[in-house]
């Protein structure tokens, strides 16, 4: 079974475990030469200018922000509109449930976000246990 | 990381590698015009149950995944790449050409090859389009040697396929395979020779050139696991596991060439 050569898919949410922004929540807007991520906060990095990361260096989650990856599918540009509207929510989220963790959020789903299709998507622990 | 196999791992990877080729030898038998890829599918299951396997692919799901795969076996027609799902409706005509793909996790290690069938007589086109693929895997095989790299690999059957009119798909590749069904590292289907990770003794590769006559894009099927040509144009794709040795490369599972 073929690998494909990048393991992220466009629209998922990674945070960073290395550098000075560890733990920080992006969603990922493209890939850029070298084999790096193009990531987006809808804030310091957009879809225009993203950061551009080592994706070993980033820790991939199972949701996606639908929106984002439905513009990848169909070879339209993301709008940063939704990707701000994408982050505000979670942001909200955060605040309204006084959650630290990002992932805890997103695993309890966003009410009213009916555009971020929470889908689990790694489960890497089939891989070498097949069966 | 890469994991050196030892002997004693290299026997068990023998052992999933030949009921891989088995099955693939066995299905060579059952593809015909009126069989659908759902039937194939059975074939295969049947044969991993009966020497307590597991499927590799069944239930698999990488991180590039929404949701788990639900075959087998991956057996993708004509514009289909690779990774298509085995399907009752799917049944095969006359001329087509089918890729099956088969993974069997045994006593702890992943067996992985693949073969792309004609069904039935099959035009000029896809027929060399299914040597060339073939002879680009044995080239690829034969670069596959000790103090190489995977750029040798790549580079074997990029020049090639390319020398032959027909694309390659660089955005899948071959891998490492063992206790996991993907390990390190990556096998391109292009490259430069003495780029990228030098090969050594003991370590096992699943080298698959996947090659269509049109265009090199692809694109992925609404399914979310077969990837088709963009175009639309045919392709094809082989494989075999093989283990770095101090002299040849030994092929773990050794399916019957057409």
């Amino acid at each position: 079974m073929g690998k494909p050569l990048n393991e992220y898919r466009v629209g998922q949410v990674v945070i960073s475990k290395r550098g000075k922004d560890a733990g920080h929540t992006y969603v990922i807007v493209g890939f850029l030469g070298g084999g790096r991520l193009a990531l987006a906060d809808a804030k310091k990095f957009n879809v225009d200018r993203p950061k551009a990361k080592n994706p070993k260096h980033v820790r991939g989650t199972p949701h996606v922000a639908a929106k984002a990856a439905e513009c990848a599918a169909s070879q339209k540009n993301i709008d940063h509109g939704e990707l701000c509207r994408f982050f505000a929510l979670l942001k909200e989220a955060l605040n309204v449930r006084e959650a630290l963790n990002v992932e805890d959020v997103l695993n309890d789903g966003l009410d009213k976000m009916d555009w971020l299709n929470k889908k689990a998507l790694p489960d890497e622990s089939r891989d070498g246990e097949a069966g | 990381m890469i994991h050196l196999k030892t002997k004693e791992e290299l026997v068990l990877m023998r052992n999933a590698g030949k009921v891989v080729a088995d099955i693939l030898d066995a299905l060579r038998e059952t593809v015909r015009p009126g069989v659908s890829t759902g039937e194939l599918d059975r074939v295969a299951e049947r044969y991993i149950a009966g020497c307590g396997g597991t499927a590799s692919f069944k239930g698999y799901r990488p991180s590039h995944a929404s949701h788990p795969f639900p075959g087998t076996i991956c057996a993708s027609v004509n514009q289909e790449v690779v990774h298509g799902i085995p399907s009752d409706a799917r049944i095969l005509e006359e001329g087509d050409i089918v890729s099956v793909d088969v993974g069997v996790y045994l006593k702890g290690y992943h067996g992985d090859a693949a073969c792309t069938y004609p069904v039935g007589a099959v035009n000029s086109l896809r027929k060399k389009l299914l040597d060339v693929t073939e002879k680009s895997l044995g080239l690829a095989i034969s670069a596959a040697v000790k103090g190489n790299t995977v750029g040798n690999i790549g580079y074997a059957v990029e020049s090639y396929v390319l020398s032959q009119g027909f694309g390659i798909v660089r955005d899948y590749t071959g891998h490492g395979v063992g206790r996991k069904l993907h390990e390190a590292p990556q096998v391109p289907n292009f490259g430069k020779p003495g780029r990228g990770v030098t090969l050594q003794h003991g370590m096992t590769l699943a080298i698959e050139p996947m090659v269509m006559t049109g265009k090199e894009e692809i694109k992925l099927g609404s399914d979310e696991w077969v990837v088709v040509t963009a175009d639309a144009s045919d392709a094809a794709h082989f494989e075999r596991s093989i283990v770095i040795t101090d002299e040849e490369p030994e092929i773990l599972t050794p399916w019957v060439s057409r």
